[in-house]
This record gives structure tokens, C-alpha cells and sequence, in this order.
């Protein structure tokens, strides 16, 4: 009976424990829309322009040869995996157009958000923990600057703009990567497997992409902020909290993957 | 001169059950420089960040220059803070910029000023600390004692009307922490600002205070001149000043109640 009431007890707070996580998430989320979107539209202050920048700087500059990278070996592992399934049928010809519609739909904008949670989402949370643990969140407050506004805002501005940027880069390197295998591996000709992206792909294929790419942008930076924000128990704390955001942001990102993924196939 | 620039009204607080202050009265006047002193956990560091409305209290009212702080907005809220100018404890410089970006950020962020001012005043700022020169500098390359000049530089920015410290002395050999206190009686002569400090140091404190107000197990004891302070024969005032740690009374029932829950 006692183990009984015990597992009850126990599914009940830790289901409390939940809802109240989400409601704390959901409202910093909110909070950070207000105060980048809204705010400024009422006439109050808006993010500082220098800030967001050095911001974009950081995720779309500094990541982009990562990025880069990734996506052409992606690419190229694509292109072997699925001609060793054409090959069976002799349509190895169909290589460009498997390649880009995959890369395209699916891979370039989650590869990207996977290699962007990791590089910069951590660093979001660890920056911001630091800063918590040392009252500079406090000393922000206390000179009447709210943390929300100068520290997520400009963050959150920078990867809505840069992540589908990064997208597009890997979308086209992926493609590239492709390439290489095609035309150095199976010898299809270079006009050829050109001819077979550009027919198969359509505008559906990237628009849908970018339109991950941003609720990815928006999850990774919401995450990221909200575990530096988080951030209890010092040295510790930061390091838990910087690892909780990536496995989070992950998460989140093949959730909403899996959920935009339905809403195209089913919807639209 | 006698004006009330901050005044306190029975403000109580918890920390989640625990009770960290309870129902402290306190009236700090224009210019005044008033130590609030207590032992680790008397509630002082609470209070502190209830003056700057970091926190909400649970019952009790704090007016700030005449305003009730505690049923405003942030957007008030941030309307008061521009009056006052906070050191911390671990001085709280942004790490990722300059010394001279510490001082001017206020500035930069508040005041259109254009930047060749904002220079002047931030040279001026760290002048009147002693840190003439070290603009170019990150806060990691200072030592304890140079963070809490600058930090107090960046705290007087804005030329508060009130500035608050915690802790000033802690974490600095006695010799930094008394240059420390020579710069607040400096700041407060020739500025006159209101002053409120934490600190458990009793030096500094008598060293400084115009006033001083002892905090014990969120209650204030006393709040008066050194002089007071010093003549007051009540034994926990005595045993603060003295240095010794309060005998415990051992309540046998609640002991043994520990130890069979």
C-alpha cells in the first residue's frame, strides 16, 4: 500500500514539477518577445543595434566554416548511401535529385541547428550563468537595465537573421558535396547532376526548410538564455545548466522538426 | 538636511518558511551615511536588495526619495534605480568588457551624450576612485582591491543621490579595505551622498558610520551613533562589538526532537 501511495505521490509532483517548468519557460519566452518585437513598437527602448550585431558576427561569421564543413560531408555521405540503393535499380542518375530535396527539406536546416545549439546555445547558457553567479545580472538590474532586453534581445535578433542564412550555406555545400561523389565516383556527368537538382527541387523544398530554421533559431536562443538565466549553485550550476541546454535544445528542435515536418506532408 | 531619503516600514520577509526579516523600521536622512552591520545571515544582504527592489518583501513598504518602491512596475522601478549607484560584493564588473566600458556603460545606455563626453566622465570617474589609466584594462587583470574602485566608479556614473554598498571590506587585506573606506568618506564629503553600507567589519564600520544600525536574526538591535553603539550595555550588542560568538541556548525537548524525527 505504502509503495503504492509512494509512486502516486511521486508521478504527482514530478508531473507538477513539469507543468511548473513549462510555465516558467513559456513566460521568459514571452518576456523576451515582448521586449524585442513589441517594446519597440510602443515607443520603448529597443535592443541595442551594436549588440546585435557583434551577435550576428558570432553565430553567422564565426560558425559558418563549421557549418560549412558538415553540410559538404553530409552531402557526400548522402550521395554514397543512396547510390548504393540506386545502383540496385540502375537509376543512379536520381542521385542529384535525392541529394538536394533531403538536404534541402531536412538535413542542411537541422545539421545546422544541431552544430548552432551546440557551439552557441551552450555558450548562451554558460555566458549568462557566469554572469549570474558574479551579480553582474543583478548589477544590470540595479542600473536600471533589464537583463531580458540587453541580453537575450540581441541574441535572439542575431539568430533569427543568421541561422536560415547558415541554412542556406549548408543547403548549397550539401548539394556541392554531392556533387563531388556523383561526379568523381559514379561519373555522372557535372550538367547532369546540375540538371537533376534544379528539376527536382521546388520552391516548397527551401521555403519549408527556412521556416524550420527559424523555430529552431527561436528554440535554440530561448533555451540557451533560459538555463544561463537558471543558473543556481555556482561553478556547478553552470556546467549542469550548459549541458542541460543542449540536450534541451536538441530535444526541442526534433519535436518541432517532427511536428513542422507533419504540418507540411499533411497540410500543405 | 534632515529629509528622509530612505525610509524603511516594518518590511518582513521569507526565504521560502524562514523568516529573514522581521518588521525592521529604519529612516536613513539626506547625506547621511548609514552602516547596517551584522553577523553572516542576519538578513543585511536581504535588506540591501529589497532597497534596491531586486526582491519583493512580503508585508512592509520602503520609500525610496518618497516613493513606495514595493508596489511598482520594473519600468518604475528602473525610474528609482537611476537615483542610486550599488557596489556589490564581488564588485560585479562585466568581465567581457574594458575597465573604461564598465564606467561608460550607464552612460552609454541612460544619457545621449555624445561619446568624446562619455570618455571625459569615465576619465573623471576613475580618477576620483585612483584609477587614473587603467580604462584599457579587463576587470580579470585587476586585483580585489582595484575591482571595488571600479566597480564604485561605475556606481557613481550616473551621480546617484544614494549609494549602496556590499561589503566593501570583504575579500581585501586591511590595508586595501581602509583605502576603500578613506574613498567613501572621500566620496561622501565632497559629493554628499547618502550612503548605505553592509559590512560584518567592525572597523570600517565605526570607521565610516555616521549611524549604525545592528542587524541580529532579522531584527535591528540598535540604530544609533557610534557613540551609542559603543555605551549600549545590552549583551548581544556587547558580544557583536566584542567579537564573540552568542553562547547557544540548548532547548533539550527540540534537540531531542531532531534527533528521533
Amino acid at each position: 500500500m505504502k509503495t503504492l501511495t509512494d509512486l502516486a505521490g511521486r508521478t504527482g509532483n514530478l508531473t507538477f514539477s513539469w507543468l511548473a517548468l513549462i510555465n516558467r519557460f513559456s513566460r521568459f519566452a514571452a518576456d523576451s518577445f515582448r521586449h524585442t518585437f513589441v517594446a519597440p513598437l510602443l515607443g520603448k527602448r529597443r535592443p541595442s543595434a551594436g549588440e546585435t550585431f557583434r551577435q550576428m558576427v558570432v553565430v553567422g561569421v564565426d560558425s559558418s566554416p563549421i557549418v560549412i564543413t558538415i553540410a559538404m560531408f553530409i552531402g557526400m555521405i548522402l550521395a554514397m548511401q543512396t547510390a548504393y540503393q540506386l545502383k540496385k535499380y540502375g537509376i543512379v542518375n536520381l542521385v542529384g535529385d535525392l541529394v538536394a530535396v533531403s538536404i534541402t527539406r531536412e538535413l542542411g536546416p537541422l545539421i545546422t541547428a544541431i552544430i548552432i545549439a551546440g557551439r552557441i546555445g551552450a555558450s548562451y547558457a554558460a555566458e549568462i550563468g557566469t554572469m549570474k553567479v558574479a551579480e553582474e545580472l543583478d548589477a544590470l538590474r540595479s542600473m536600471a537595465l533589464n537583463p531580458v532586453r540587453y541580453l537575450v534581445s540581441p541574441r535572439l535578433l542575431a539568430m533569427l537573421v543568421m541561422l536560415p542564412c547558415l541554412t542556406v550555406f549548408a543547403n548549397l555545400t550539401g548539394i556541392f558535396g554531392g556533387f563531388i561523389i556523383s561526379v568523381f565516383n559514379l561519373g555522372l556527368s557535372p550538367v547532369l547532376y546540375y540538371n537533376h537538382v534544379i528539376e527536382a527541387l521546388v520552391l516548397k523544398d527551401i521555403a519549408t526548410g527556412l521556416m524550420k530554421s527559424l523555430s529552431f533559431a527561436g528554440i535554440i536562443v530561448l533555451v540557451g538564455c533560459y538555463q544561463g538565466f537558471t543558473v543556481e549553485n555556482g561553478a556547478e550550476g553552470v556546467g549542469r545548466n550548459t549541458t542541460n541546454s543542449v540536450v534541451a535544445s536538441i530535444f526541442l528542435i526534433i519535436l518541432a522538426d517532427c511536428f513542422f515536418t507533419a504540418l507540411f506532408y499533411f497540410a500543405f | 538636511m534632515s529629509k528622509a531619503m530612505i525610509s524603511i516600514k516594518n518590511l518582513t520577509t521569507y526565504y521560502g518558511e524562514k523568516r529573514i526579516l522581521s518588521s525592521v523600521n529604519l529612516e536613513i536622512t539626506e547625506g547621511e551615511r548609514m552602516v547596517i552591520l551584522g553577523a553572516s545571515g542576519c538578513g543585511k544582504t536581504t535588506m540591501l536588495r529589497h532597497l534596491m527592489g531586486l526582491v519583493k518583501p512580503r508585508d512592509g513598504s520602503i520609500f525610496v526619495d518618497g516613493t513606495d518602491i514595493c508596489g511598482l512596475s520594473e519600468d518604475g522601478l528602473d525610474q528609482v534605480r537611476l537615483k542610486m549607484g550599488v557596489l556589490f560584493q564581488s564588485a560585479a564588473l562585466f568581465n567581457s568588457m574594458t575597465v573604461g566600458d564598465n564606467v561608460a556603460m550607464p552612460l552609454r545606455e541612460h544619457t545621449s551624450l555624445n561619446e568624446k563626453v562619455i570618455q571625459i566622465m569615465t576619465r573623471m570617474k576613475l580618477e576620483q576612485v585612483g584609477l587614473a589609466g587603467f580604462e584599457n584594462l579587463r576587470p580579470g587583470e585587476l586585483s580585489g582591491g582595484m575591482k571595488k574602485r571600479a566597480g564604485l566608479a561605475r556606481a557613481m556614473a550616473m551621480d546617484p543621490r544614494i549609494l549602496l554598498f556590499d561589503e566593501p571590506s570583504a575579500g581585501l587585506d586591511p590595508i586595501v579595505a581602509d583605502g576603500i573606506d578613506n574613498l567613501i568618506l572621500k566620496i561622501s564629503k565632497a559629493f554628499k551622498t547618502t550612503m548605505v553600507v553592509v559590512t560584518h567589519d567592525l572597523k570600517s564600520a565605526f570607521k565610516i558610520a555616521d549611524r549604525i544600525t545592528l542587524l541580529y536574526k532579522g531584527e535591528i538591535l540598535i540604530s544609533g551613533s557610534p557613540e551609542e553603539l559603543k555605551k549600549n550595555p545590552d549583551a548581544r550588542i556587547r558580544n557583536f562589538l566584542d567579537g564573540r560568538a552568542a553562547e547557544e541556548e540548548i532547548d533539550t525537548t527540540a534537540y531531542l526532537e531532531r534527533l528521533l524525527s
